[in-house]
């Protein structure tokens, strides 16, 4: 790992194109302003690191209930409580404006 | 640590605040093994995998379950945020916007990805990280939100809207 000392308002560049700035120290917090191209996606990383493992976990669930009878009856169990619960379908459509 | 985007576009956040509530049957056109789904980012943990379908039966509807055409056996099971949280909405920066190409919220179809587990009251879909898909582009991408649970209880919550009427924005 490359490790660089920087001071408030000091940056470093990767590549051509991806700026990361250090904005504020405080206490033990440190504010970062990046800015990458639009293709480039920024994330917390136990954020991004938790998404993969629930998608980890959504595939291997899956497998698990392995036969399609019992993955179809496990779903087809909603099925019976979402028709006996039709106001949660209700809400969603009712507002059918995007607002901009 | 927080980080922040400086985005010269940061005043044109879009909300995306409940988008049409786009129920499987009614985006026919993409529920449909032969139409092709592009994730050109893969879904993270699945990089590699880019090509999905949509295939669907009325006997797990609402539920449908989103194929690999790259690796057997990878799939993952959906439905759609809206319908079982009905507080949902999906706010999207510019830069996200401009990433997914949407020209407008009726062309994102946003589906969420579930755990099935063998006990059905147990079953979570996940809301903090979406599928956004462009129905124009056929072009999907796994966004983070944010705002949500990663573990969203989904038995639970239809038995609550079920029970309290009244209720809103409770996810």
């Amino acid at each position: 790992m490359l490790i660089l000392t920087r001071r408030s308002d000091e940056s470093i560049i990767i590549g051509n194109d991806i700026e990361v700035k250090i904005l504020r120290i405080q206490g033990n917090q440190v504010h970062v302003g990046i800015t990458a191209p639009r293709s480039i996606s920024v994330y917390r990383h136990e954020l991004y690191e938790q998404v993969i493992s629930e998608n980890k976990k959504a595939v291997q669930a899956n497998l698990a209930v392995d036969n399609l009878a019992n993955l179809e009856r496990s779903l087809g169990s909603f099925q019976k409580l979402i028709n006996k619960n039709p106001a949660s379908e209700d809400t969603g459509k009712s507002e059918k404006k995007a607002r901009k | 640590m927080k980080i922040e985007y400086e985005n010269p576009f940061e005043d044109q956040i879009v909300r995306y605040e409940n988008i049409v509530s786009q129920s499987i049957q009614s985006i026919a056109g993409v529920v449909n093994p032969d139409i092709v789904i592009d994730f050109p980012e893969g879904i993270p943990a699945f990089e590699d995998t880019k090509h999905y379908v949509f295939l669907c039966s009325d006997d797990v509807k609402p539920f449908c379950y989103l194929k690999s055409l790259d690796v057997q056996q990878l799939g993952f099971v959906c439905i759609d945020p809206f319908l079982v949280c009905p507080g949902f909405s999906v706010n999207l920066s510019s830069k996200e916007v401009v990433r997914l190409g949407l020209r407008d919220p009726s062309e994102a179809l946003v589906l969420s990805f579930v755990t099935v587990v063998e006990d059905p009251t147990k079953t979570t879909a996940n809301l903090l990280a979406p599928i956004i898909i462009n129905i124009r582009e056929l072009k999907g991408y796994q966004v983070i939100l944010d705002e949500y649970p990663v573990q969203y209880n989904i038995w639970e919550a239809v038995s609550r809207s079920g029970d309290a009427q009244q209720e809103d924005a409770s996810c």
